[in-house]
């Protein structure tokens, strides 16, 4: 396990190359040079053997001699004084157990700079992008990073446009993911048995990618994942925190979320309210693969909300209510248990509840009282011990049962004297 | 490192996110504000974009 330093600035990070890679972080100065002979200003620590890049990223070829402010090197030239920077390069490629850092050493003064992997995509442990004074790209066509430990980037000077995957493989617990409002462009997969993960900062991946849990846990740890087409599920053991963070599935499809593979999937409340949020404004699914979510399933989007599988939800809302009417489908034969039911609509804007086919639901709260209103339910049997009040102001649209189509009786009490 | 911790509540559900700044950062609080603001904002673009097609992501 060892620190690897990028420097030198543009370059490709591939198997073969060691001319960016460095055991420690670069050294910035400001030299002049003429044909070899390298005139610093200042005591850069510069040895023999560096090597030494001018502010656009050339390689003024490595250090052969000098001392002080004088110093000759291989290639040289003519350049004007200007910020250069120098590293000893040819430390050997990070392996997965190596952590990388992109610093402000990374460059020439505060130059611009690429970093592209090309050939295969690249392994690490920790990859962190921090104290960037130039504006850095992490660039690749269909290839991607593999992490073994935690990702951070910086808020400001870095972009990331690889579109290839990143995948996050940890096998360890305490990992972070940290994007720092950079979107991922590929997909993000989570795979690593007994890893998990929490996020620093909100997650987005790109409009056509997807997130797959496959293997440990994924912490959302009060932040916002938004995945592109799809959250989705794969064979392993895998877990879903909350702690009131939320999962955003903004893409109008049949599996925008998709738990495809139940056997193996948990999920966990943690504190606060977790929440998942189906947000496309055309139909979409929710494949909750009958499994237990700890969170709250949110109608977000004005396209129907479909649902399928008998699945226990901890409670179900309608924000699109503020905006439009909207629906909620459940799969004609399933049972869906909630702790709460707050899913209702607004004058005007109905939330229509009823089954994808011509044939009854199921929906049941083992206790207390359903209290909604601004409801067209159809094809539903609310049953389980609750009361289920539809408002009234809801619609009987028939083929119903349990649901009672009135306010719930008050609930107020007030004060009252009794004589004897 | 500095972590600033912000949300914003919409119809779509809430955005909550993070700034990580270094200690010595010296964005003034308007420009704090800025920054979150342009998440929220590029973060409604990408839910509310139209849909397009899924492209396979190959890896070599």
């Amino acid at each position: 396990m060892a620190n690897r330093y990028w420097v030198g600035g543009t370059g490709v990070w591939n198997s073969i190359s060691t001319a960016n890679w460095s055991t420690a972080t670069g050294l910035s100065f400001t030299a002049s040079c003429t044909g070899t002979a390298l005139t610093t200003t200042g005591s850069p620590a510069l040895v023999v053997g560096m090597t030494v890049w001018s502010n656009n990223h050339t390689s003024l070829g490595t250090i052969v001699s000098g001392a002080l402010n004088t110093w000759v090197v291989t290639i040289g030239g003519t350049y004007a004084s200007q910020e250069m920077s120098a590293a000893t390069v040819g430390a050997s490629i990070p392996a997965a157990s190596d952590s990388v850092f992109f610093d402000a050493n990374s460059n020439s003064g505060t130059s611009v700079f690429t970093v592209t992997i090309i050939n295969s995509s690249r392994f690490c442990n920790d990859f962190t992008a921090s104290g960037l004074d130039g504006t850095m790209t992490l660039a690749g066509t269909n290839l991607g990073l593999v992490v073994s430990g935690s990702l951070t980037f910086q808020a400001t000077n870095f972009n990331a446009t690889y579109t290839g995957n990143t995948t996050f493989n940890a096998t360890t617990t305490g990992k972070t993911v940290t994007t720092n409002g950079v979107a991922l462009a590929g997909n993000v997969n989570f795979n690593g048995v007994g890893g998990a993960w929490s996020l620093g900062s909100a997650l987005t991946i790109g409009s056509i990618r997807t997130a797959t849990l496959t293997n440990g846990t994924l912490d959302l740890n009060g932040k916002t994942l938004t995945v592109g087409t799809r959250f989705t599920t794969a064979t392993g053991t895998k877990n879903l925190t909350f702690n009131g963070g939320t999962l955003i599935c903004p893409d109008p499809n049949t599996t925008s979320f998709n738990n495809a593979v139940p056997t193996g999937f948990t999920t966990t409340a943690g504190t606060g309210v977790g929440t998942i949020s189906m947000t496309a404004a055309t139909a979409k699914t929710f494949v909750g693969g009958g499994s237990t979510f700890n969170c709250t399933l949110n109608q977000g989007g004005a396209g129907a909300l479909t649902i399928t599988g008998s699945n226990t939800f901890s409670n179900i809302t309608n924000t699109r209510k503020s905006t439009s009417a909207t629906s909620i489908l459940f799969t004609a034969g399933t049972t869906s248990t909630f702790t709460d039911w707050n899913a209702s609509g607004e004058s005007t804007r109905l939330l229509t509840i009823g089954s994808d086919t011509a044939a009854s639901h199921t929906l049941t709260k083992a206790s207390g009282t359903v209290s909604s209103d601004f409801l067209s339910i159809s094809r539903s049997t609310a049953t389980g011990g609750a009361s289920w009040y539809a408002g009234a102001n809801s619609t009987d649209g028939g083929n119903n049962s349990g649901w009672i189509f009135t306010a719930p009786p008050s609930t107020a009490t007030g004060n009252f004297l009794v004589f004897f | 490192m500095v972590k600033i911790d912000f949300s914003f509540h919409s119809q779509y559900g809430t955005f909550a996110d993070a700034l990580h700044l270094p200690d010595d950062h010296g964005l003034t609080q308007d420009e704090i504000n800025a920054m979150q603001q342009q998440r929220f904002d590029n973060w409604v673009a990408i839910i509310t974009a139209p849909p397009t097609e899924e492209t396979p992501s190959e890896e070599a």
